[in-house]
Parts: structure tokens; C-alpha cells; sequence
């Protein structure tokens, strides 16, 4: 081998560059091809390394890929590369080369084709495939859009429904509720201007203590009512005032008995309770929900209990029951709005406001409400509800 | 795609942080996720002594975990050999290539500490070459008590040029160029550019391809590793690392050249250098014995200076 060209230039009328390269990737020999394709004299290479006839991307691609490829397989095909050209020309090419099957000598020989047209029409086919590509991802970037649009649409939906059916059941259950105590107060009003002066004077009197009744009623469903209307719009505010809790309850009780002679009232305290925090009127609103409830759903002469603790930096207030008890499995339902517990609906008159409200008030104060079977001795229900104590001195 | 770098300061102690960018790629695969897929995942091989301490072997851009097969027998005797393949690449589970996943290099990082929790290493000495060794460093930022050492072969924190101070080393224009390559060569000249689907029984030959190519990488998974690795900028992360190295450079590298090593040198916290008369990129390929002495005696050095101290 004389100055790195082939012995007996044999190779030179080879159509492609042929290389042949040691271990370390250095040019031990080429044919005139390869200098052609470079625009170099071969004896200018020769003893170089490869790298120096390689483009820069060429160079990365070479080392990362194509001489792992080379070590593992032996032999790599049709590898595309571009060679720099001594004119400044990038050349593309397709290089392939193998192992050598000389023993002595060189380690790899590479056969090195020049593509011209075809890398024309490869450059084309690769736009239009990237073209393709963006096309894909804007189309499919569209269709996120649209998705995304269409779950928006379907939670406004959702949430339009949600308000349609709290409208649909508060219609419902007000036109009812308001109804039946109009219709008697309309009854017997009419009933007392027509006949007031020809009536019984203790017929005139249960008319008009009927008519207070209903009365009384339609004031505390409209109460109710605006609490309710309050806690759905996100508007209920309630002021943190000491409250004296034993005086409240007791005030609710004695209004309940006149309100329900029949049932006995049981009111038990401990001589001095701590000062709770919250918005009297709406308390008393709890309790008096609670007991009326009681006195409702329980047959006469039996006890309705009212008992203060204290519990947990807070007082405890427990109405206990002696009715039939609470069928329901899960007895917080309860306290959800518009909910009736399925024995008492068609028997009883009733929204399923009165107990959302006492929730949402005694939540709204800093505490908590729930219902629960009274003791297993007595059986009956128990409603009871905590609030947080301040911290100013006890009263009585 | 702009390779993000992860907000981190350059004097923060990394013990005392656990970088954002790492842990929500970690959740990235399904929560509840066996040890069993992510190593049946990466085609996790385990060799050498069960009760040695943990070696694992992490292959750069370009090729698999079959690379390592000149070195990493060396240590079986001494070391519980762990080697694996990045999703995409080798005998990985293909199917499991997450653009998202991959679009950084804490993706792959993920990867190894996933790895490493799957079969419980720790002390590990975590051997990277190329691009893997700039992982290994973002993995031991991530979880520095893992691992013991960090041997980085032929890294660079940077391939691009960053006029005046810093010379990568390559242009943008470049690895553009790189790309474009990668596309052609994946449009079906190269054989280890070609997609594999297994078990295809229309086309037969592909699945003997795999069978008979050692080192294959998937074209998609080629091309987003490609632009991940040669557009990072880790020259930040290098400085945080607190996890004892060894640098083997080698003397005439045309992707790490011999400036970027000193670079990495010069900043990396507690590092040392090898320099391997050798010629190019891979000499756990090219040069494996001097590769196998290199790292064994950083090793047996780390191990002289522990002893007095800790025994």
C-alpha cells in the first residue's frame, strides 16, 4: 500500500467512495471516488480522521449512532450522512461499512454513495410529511378546544338544571305549604265576619286561636324562608353575639307549650352554663324548629325533653323524643333540603325546609348539628345541636 | 422544544430541596405502579453479586444498554450490576414513550430513581455515559443520599456554543442539522433507526430485526432525545452537585471535546478527571479496558480515603 491509495487501484473504477478505517476511525486508505466526493486529494486525508471529512451534524450522528451500530452488529447499511466538501458543498451520502474480514490491517472498510436526485425528493417528501404533521397536531389541538368547550357547556347545563330543579321543588313545596294555613286563616276569617254575632262565643274562640295558629305558622315558614333563600344565594351572615343559651331555651319552650298544650316539656341545666357565640334569633329559630318538630311527630301525653350540657368548649343541646323514632338509615339526610324521611311524606304536612335551616344556622355560627335514636330505654328520636362557648365569664 | 431548565439557585444546598421538575414527573406513570412494570419497562438486567453494592449502568443517546457489554462484566464480581434501556430504546417497552414524559432530561432521571426504588439501591455508584452522565447528575441532585459515586463518561452540560466564555463545541444550526438527519435516516434507510412493532405478524421481518440489531432506537423517541439533549443547558446543575465523581474524558472526542471536560472539571463540586488516550465518544466501546481501569481506580481510591475516617 503506497501514500493510502489502493494496491492496484482496482477500487478507483468502484462507483462510491471506499474508505478503509482503523480501529480508532482513522483513513488508512482511500480510492479516487472518495476524493472526488470531498474534492480533496486522497493523499490530503489520508492517516486523518474520519470526523475530519464529516459535516458537524454528521460527526454526532457517526459517534452516537453509527459506530455503536458498527461495534454491536458488525456492519451498518444505508446510513445517511453529509460529508464536507474542501468547495464548502455538503455532500449527502449514504455510507455503509463493516467490519473487516482482513486479518491484518485495517478494522472497518466503508462504501460511501453520493445521492443526489434522491435526496432531492427525500427533502420534499420529508416537508410535506412535516407539513402533515402540524396539520395533525393543529387539527388536534382544535379538537381539545372543542372538548374543552363542550365539558364548559355541560357543567353551565349541569349547574342550569341543578337551579331549575331547586326552583321546580321550591315552587312546589311552597304553593303547598302556604296554601293549606292561607286556606284556613281565608276559612275562618270569612267564617267570623259572616256569622260572628249569631256564633258561640267558644266556637268564635277556637276559630280565632286556629287562625293565630295558622298565622304563627306562615310567620316562621317565611322565616325559614329567608334563611333558605340567603343560604342558597351564598348571602347568609350571621353576627357572633355572646348568647345566654338557657334563657333562649327556655323562652322557645314556653312559647312551644302553648302551642302544643298536649305534650309535656322537660327542660334540664346545669345551675351555671358558659356563653355561647352566635345570633340569638337565629338560635332561638333552632330550637324552635326542633321542638316543634318533636311536638309534630310524637303522639300527646308524651314528654318532649330539652337537655343543656356542656361539651368540648361548647354547650350541647339535646331534644329527645318519645315518638316512633327515626326510621331513616342514615339520619343526617336529614338535615338536606327538601329531604323528607320516606315514613312520615303523604302523613304528615312538611317541606323538608326546617332542618336544612337549623343546619346551615348552627354551621354558619361555628357549630354543628345532628340526629340520632334518643335512649334505648325510651326509644323516640334525638335533634340535637353544639356551639362554641366564648370566652367572657360564665352567666346564669 | 426548549429544553426548560428547572428553577434552581446555584448556591443552594441540594440536600435541602428536593427540585419541583423531578417529583411531578415521577407521578407522571399511573400512582400504584408495580416495581415489576418499571423494570419490566426499561428491560432492567441485573447481574453480578446480589449482595454487592448497586452499579447501575445508564446508555447515552444513540444506542441501548447492550453498549455496556465490554465493561460492565468487569464489576460483576464485586457488584450487583444493574443496566437497562431508556423508554424507546433496546428492548424497552415502546408502547410507554410519553412525548410529555421525555420532553426534559428530569424525565429520564425520573426514570433512574424509579428505577433504583424498584429494587431498593442504595450507595449506589451510578455509571452515565454521554448525555445519561448529565442525568446521573440531575439524579443525584434529586436524591443525593441514593448514591455513593457518580462515574460520568464523556459528559458535556452543554453541546452549543456560548460566546465568549463557553465552547460547547456545536452550533445551532448544527444540531438542526442533526435533526434533519435523524428524520431522513428514520424515514427507512437506517436499520437502527427502525420502528419496531413486536409481535406484528403482517411484517415478520420486523421482529427478526429486533432480534438480530443490538443497538435500535425508536425514530420518535430518537429525534425528541436529540433535540432534548444537544439544546440543554445543565452548566447550572453541574455546580449543585454534591455526590463524589469521576470524569472519564477522552483525549480526542468530536462531540465532548477535551475544553468541555476541564469545564466540567473545573465545576464540578468533588470530581475527578481521567483522561483515556482515545479517540472519540464511546470508549467503554472503543477503549474498554482503560475504561474498566479508570473507573476501578477512582474506586479504590474513594475507598483508601474512607476508611480512616470511617472505620
Amino acid at each position: 500500500m503506497t501514500s493510502g491509495t489502493f494496491v492496484g487501484s482496482a477500487l478507483d473504477s468502484v462507483p462510491g467512495g471506499v474508505v478503509s478505517l482503523s480501529s480508532d476511525l482513522r483513513i488508512l486508505s482511500a480510492n479516487k471516488e472518495m476524493a472526488a466526493l470531498v474534492a480533496r486529494p486522497v493523499d490530503d486525508f489520508v492517516g486523518a480522521l474520519l470526523d475530519t471529512l464529516l459535516s458537524a451534524p454528521s460527526r454526532i450522528l457517526f459517534q452516537t449512532h453509527v459506530y455503536p451500530a458498527l461495534e454491536a452488529d458488525g456492519r451498518v447499511e444505508e446510513v445517511f450522512l453529509t460529508l464536507a466538501s474542501a468547495t464548502g458543498e455538503t455532500v449527502p451520502v449514504l455510507f455503509n461499512a463493516t467490519r473487516s474480514s482482513r486479518a491484518v490491517g485495517s478494522t472497518y472498510d466503508a462504501l460511501i454513495v453520493r445521492i443526489r436526485a434522491r435526496s432531492l425528493w427525500e427533502a420534499d417528501l420529508l416537508a410535506a410529511t412535516r407539513s402533515l404533521e402540524r396539520e395533525r397536531t393543529a387539527s388536534q389541538r382544535l379538537a381539545a378546544e372543542l372538548a374543552a368547550t363542550a365539558e364548559d357547556l355541560a357543567a353551565r347545563y349541569a349547574e342550569e338544571q341543578r337551579a331549575r330543579e331547586f326552583r321546580d321543588a321550591f315552587v312546589g313545596v311552597i304553593s303547598h305549604e302556604l296554601r293549606t294555613p292561607i286556606t284556613t286563616i281565608y276559612g275562618m276569617s270569612h267564617l267570623l265576619a259572616e256569622r260572628h254575632g249569631s256564633m258561640d262565643p267558644d266556637v268564635t274562640r277556637d276559630h280565632l286561636r286556629d287562625i293565630e295558629a295558622e298565622a304563627d305558622r306562615l310567620r316562621r315558614l317565611t322565616e325559614d324562608l329567608l334563611v333558605l333563600s340567603r343560604a342558597e344565594g351564598g348571602r347568609l351572615v350571621v353576627s357572633s353575639d355572646p348568647v345566654a343559651i338557657a334563657h333562649v331555651v327556655h323562652a322557645a319552650v314556653e312559647s312551644e307549650r302553648t302551642r302544643s298544650p298536649a305534650h309535656e316539656f322537660v327542660v334540664t341545666a346545669p345551675p351555671r352554663l358558659p356563653v355561647v357565640l352566635g345570633e340569638e334569633l337565629y338560635v332561638e329559630q333552632v330550637v324552635r324548629n326542633y321542638l316543634s318538630n318533636a311536638a309534630k311527630y310524637t303522639p300527646p301525653r308524651t314528654t318532649i325533653r330539652v337537655d343543656l350540657t356542656t361539651e368540648d368548649d361548647g354547650v350541647a343541646v339535646r331534644v329527645t323524643d318519645e315518638g316512633a323514632g327515626l326510621s331513616d338509615e342514615s339520619p343526617e339526610r336529614l338535615f338536606d333540603l327538601f329531604y323528607r324521611a320516606p315514613h312520615v311524606i303523604g302523613r304528615m304536612p312538611g317541606a323538608g325546609i326546617g332542618l336544612f335551616v337549623c343546619r346551615e344556622l348552627i354551621e354558619a355560627m361555628g357549630g354543628r348539628v345532628w340526629a340520632g335514636p334518643a335512649t334505648p330505654e325510651t326509644g323516640g328520636a334525638e335533634f340535637g345541636f353544639w356551639l362554641p362557648v366564648t370566652t367572657e365569664n360564665d352567666v346564669d | 422544544m426548549p429544553y426548560q431548565r428547572p428553577s434552581r439557585g446555584v448556591a443552594q444546598d441540594s440536600r435541602c430541596e428536593s427540585p419541583p421538575a423531578l417529583e411531578t414527573t415521577a407521578r407522571d406513570y399511573p400512582v400504584g405502579s408495580m416495581s415489576d412494570d418499571v423494570l419490566r419497562r426499561h428491560a432492567v438486567t441485573v447481574t453480578g453479586d446480589p449482595d454487592g453494592q448497586p452499579m447501575l449502568f445508564a446508555h447515552g443517546f444513540g444506542c441501548d444498554q447492550t453498549l455496556w457489554r465490554f465493561v460492565a462484566p468487569a464489576f460483576e464480581r464485586d457488584f450487583r450490576v444493574v443496566t437497562f434501556d431508556y423508554v424507546g430504546a433496546g428492548r424497552s417497552d415502546r408502547g410507554a414513550y410519553d412525548r410529555r414524559r421525555y420532553a426534559s432530561l428530569e424525565g429520564y432521571a425520573g426514570d433512574m430513581l424509579a428505577i433504583c426504588r424498584a429494587l431498593d439501591l442504595h450507595e449506589v455508584v451510578l455509571v452515565g455515559h454521554s448525555v445519561s452522565a448529565i442525568v446521573a447528575i440531575l439524579a443525584s441532585i434529586a436524591e443525593p443520599d441514593r448514591f455513593s459515586d457518580l462515574v460520568l463518561i464523556t459528559p458535556s452540560p452543554r453541546y452549543l456554543d456560548d460566546p465568549p466564555d463557553y465552547r460547547g463545541g456545536f452550533s445551532r444550526g448544527d444540531i438542526d442539522g442533526l435533526l434533519q438527519m435523524l428524520d431522513v435516516n428514520a424515514m427507512g434507510w437506517a436499520s437502527f433507526l427502525a420502528p419496531i412493532v413486536m409481535g406484528n405478524p403482517d411484517r415478520p421481518e420486523l421482529t427478526t430485526d429486533l432480534e438480530a440489531t443490538f443497538c435500535s432506537i425508536d425514530p420518535v423517541m430518537a429525534r425528541q432525545f436529540a433535540e432534548v439533549t444537544f439544546l440543554a443547558d445543565n452548566r447550572v446543575d453541574v455546580a449543585t452537585v454534591s455526590t463524589p465523581s469521576l470524569i472519564v474524558q477522552c483525549a480526542n472526542d468530536a462531540v465532548a471535546p477535551m475544553a468541555v471536560g476541564e469545564y466540567m472539571k473545573r465545576h464540578l463540586p468533588r470530581s475527578t478527571m481521567t483522561v483515556i488516550e482515545a479517540t472519540g465518544h464511546c470508549p467503554h466501546v472503543s477503549h474498554p479496558a482503560q475504561t474498566i481501569s479508570a473507573i476501578r481506580e477512582y474506586l479504590a481510591a474513594r475507598e483508601r480515603n474512607r476508611r480512616p475516617t470511617e472505620s
